[in-house]
C-alpha cells in the first residue's frame, strides 16, 4: 500500500516538473522566438480608391492595392479641413490580417486631378500586423469630380 | 391694448433698439449667409459681407482679410477652383495693374471660386475722401506650401476705372474653423504720394451661380454651373459661426464674428 502510494507520489513528481519545465521553457522560448519572427520590410503599394459614399466632408472610399501590401482597401478621409486632409487607410492583403494607417495629406496643386502629398504612421493591426509599427510618406492624385484617388505609399514596417 | 401687450411691444421695441445702436457703434460688422433656398447637405454660394466702419478707422487702411469659415462648410469638396489662375509676383508687388487688362487676364475660367464687389475710400493727399466701388474676382492660385493660393481681380468701377491684383489663400482650418479665405490688402506703391485706399465695404460670394465652368475650357465648350459651397448634414441650433480679422496699416487688428442661419433640412 506504502510502496504504492510512493510510487503515485513519485509520479506526480515528475509530471510536476515536466509540467514546469515545459511551461517555463515555453514562456521563455515564446517571446524569444515572436522576437525572432518580427521583421521590418520596407514597403511600396499603390492604391487605387473610388468613391463609396460621401457625407458632407468625409469621404470613405473602396479599392485594390499593388505591391507590398496587394489585396484589398478601405478609406475613410476628413476633407474639412482647406488646407489638410486627414483619414485612415486599412489594407487587406492577400496573405491575411489588416494594417490601419492613419493620414495626413496636404494639396500640392489645384485643378480637376489635383495631386497631394502626406505621411503615415500604423495605427493598429491584426493577425501577422497586430503588433505592427511603423511611417511612411505617400503621393497621389484625386479627380474632384469623381473622387478616385490614386496613391503611392513608401513606408518602413515592422511586425 | 391690454398691459401685458404693451409690455411685450413696449420689449421688442426696446431690443430692437439695443441691437441697432449696438451694431451702429461696432467699428466692423460681419454678416453671413447662403442661398435663400440653400439645403443642409446640399450646395450653395456663400455669401459673406464686411463693413468697416472708416470714420472709426479713418487714419489706418485695411491691409488684410481673413474669413474664417465653419468647420463643416466643404469648401475643398466643392466643385470649384478647378483650375489654377498664376499671375507674376510683380503684379501682386505692383498691386495696381498697367494697361488695365479686363475679364480673367488669361486665366482659366474654370479657375473661379466666386464674385463680389467693394467700396473704398480712396483719400487723397489734400485730405479729399473719393468712395470708389469696385467688383471682385476670386480665383484659385497655386498652391504654395500646402496652400492654396487665391488671385483677387478688383475692377474698379466709379470714379476711377483701375485694376488692382491682391494675393490670398486659404488657411488651415482650428478649432471649430474649418479654414480661412484670406488675402492681404497692400499700399499701392505707385500711387503712395497721391493717396490711400481704404476698405469699407466688402461683399464676397463664393460658389455663386453666376459662376459658369468650361467642360473644355480653351474652346468654352460644355458650359456648366459648378456646385457651391458644400453645406454640413447638420447645423448647431446657433447657427454656423463666421469670424473676420482685419489688420490695420497702423499695426491695429479687429475682429467680429457673425452667425450664418441654418439652412433648412433636406428632410422638411
Amino acid at each position: 500500500m506504502l510502496k504504492r502510494a510512493r510510487h503515485h507520489a513519485a509520479w506526480a513528481v515528475v509530471v510536476v516538473v515536466a509540467a514546469l519545465t515545459i511551461g517555463t521553457g515555453g514562456g521563455v522560448a515564446s517571446p524569444g522566438a515572436h522576437a525572432a519572427k518580427r521583421k521590418t520590410v520596407n514597403v511600396r503599394t499603390t492604391a487605387n480608391l473610388s468613391l463609396v459614399k460621401k457625407r458632407g466632408n468625409v469621404l470613405k472610399e473602396r479599392g485594390t492595392a499593388t505591391g507590398t501590401l496587394a489585396g484589398s482597401v478601405k478609406a475613410r478621409f476628413d476633407i474639412s479641413n482647406a488646407a489638410k486632409t486627414t483619414g485612415s487607410v486599412t489594407f487587406y492583403p492577400n496573405g491575411g490580417g489588416s494594417l490601419t494607417v492613419t493620414v495626413v495629406g496636404y494639396p500640392q496643386s489645384v485643378g480637376t486631378v489635383a495631386r497631394f502629398s502626406g505621411s503615415l504612421a500604423v495605427r493598429k493591426g491584426t493577425g501577422r500586423f497586430s503588433d505592427a509599427t511603423g511611417s511612411g510618406t505617400f503621393t497621389g492624385t484625386v479627380n474632384r469630380r469623381t473622387w478616385h484617388i490614386t496613391v503611392n505609399a513608401s513606408s518602413r514596417l515592422t511586425y | 391694448m391690454s398691459r401685458s401687450r404693451v409690455a411685450v411691444v413696449a420689449l421688442i421695441v426696446g431690443l430692437l433698439l439695443t441691437s441697432g445702436s449696438a451694431n451702429a457703434t461696432r467699428p466692423v460688422r460681419l454678416t453671413a449667409g447662403f442661398d435663400p433656398g440653400a439645403r443642409l447637405g446640399g450646395a450653395s454660394a456663400l455669401n459673406v459681407e464686411l463693413h468697416v466702419d472708416a470714420r472709426r478707422r479713418l487714419s489706418s487702411p485695411v491691409t488684410q482679410v481673413v474669413v474664417w469659415f465653419p468647420r463643416g462648410l466643404g469648401l475643398v469638396s466643392s466643385g470649384l477652383g478647378l483650375a489654377t489662375c498664376r499671375r507674376p509676383a510683380s503684379e501682386f508687388a505692383a498691386v495696381l495693374v498697367d494697361g488695365n487688362p479686363a475679364g480673367l487676364a488669361g486665366c482659366s475660367p474654370n479657375a473661379v471660386m466666386g464674385y463680389g464687389s467693394a467700396i473704398a475710400d480712396v483719400r487723397l493727399t489734400d485730405g479729399q475722401v473719393i468712395p470708389e466701388t469696385a467688383t471682385l474676382t476670386i480665383l484659385a492660385g497655386p498652391v504654395v506650401d500646402g496652400r492654396i493660393g487665391l488671385v483677387v481681380f478688383v475692377d474698379g468701377q466709379h470714379p476711377f476705372a483701375a485694376r488692382l491684383v491682391y494675393a490670398g489663400e486659404l488657411r488651415a482650418g482650428r478649432g471649430r474653423f474649418g479654414g480661412a479665405i484670406a488675402f492681404d490688402v497692400p499700399a499701392i506703391p505707385s500711387i503712395a504720394d497721391l493717396a490711400t485706399v481704404a476698405l469699407t465695404d466688402l461683399r464676397l460670394e463664393i460658389g455663386s451661380r453666376k459662376i459658369r465652368y468650361y467642360a473644355h475650357p480653351a474652346s468654352r465648350i460644355g458650359p456648366y454651373h459648378p456646385d457651391g459651397i458644400e453645406l454640413p448634414p447638420s447645423c448647431p441650433s446657433r447657427g454656423l459661426r463666421f469670424r473676420v480679422n482685419l489688420a490695420f496699416q497702423n499695426g491695429t487688428r479687429a475682429t467680429a464674428g457673425a452667425a450664418a442661419r441654418c439652412p433648412r433640412s433636406r428632410r422638411r
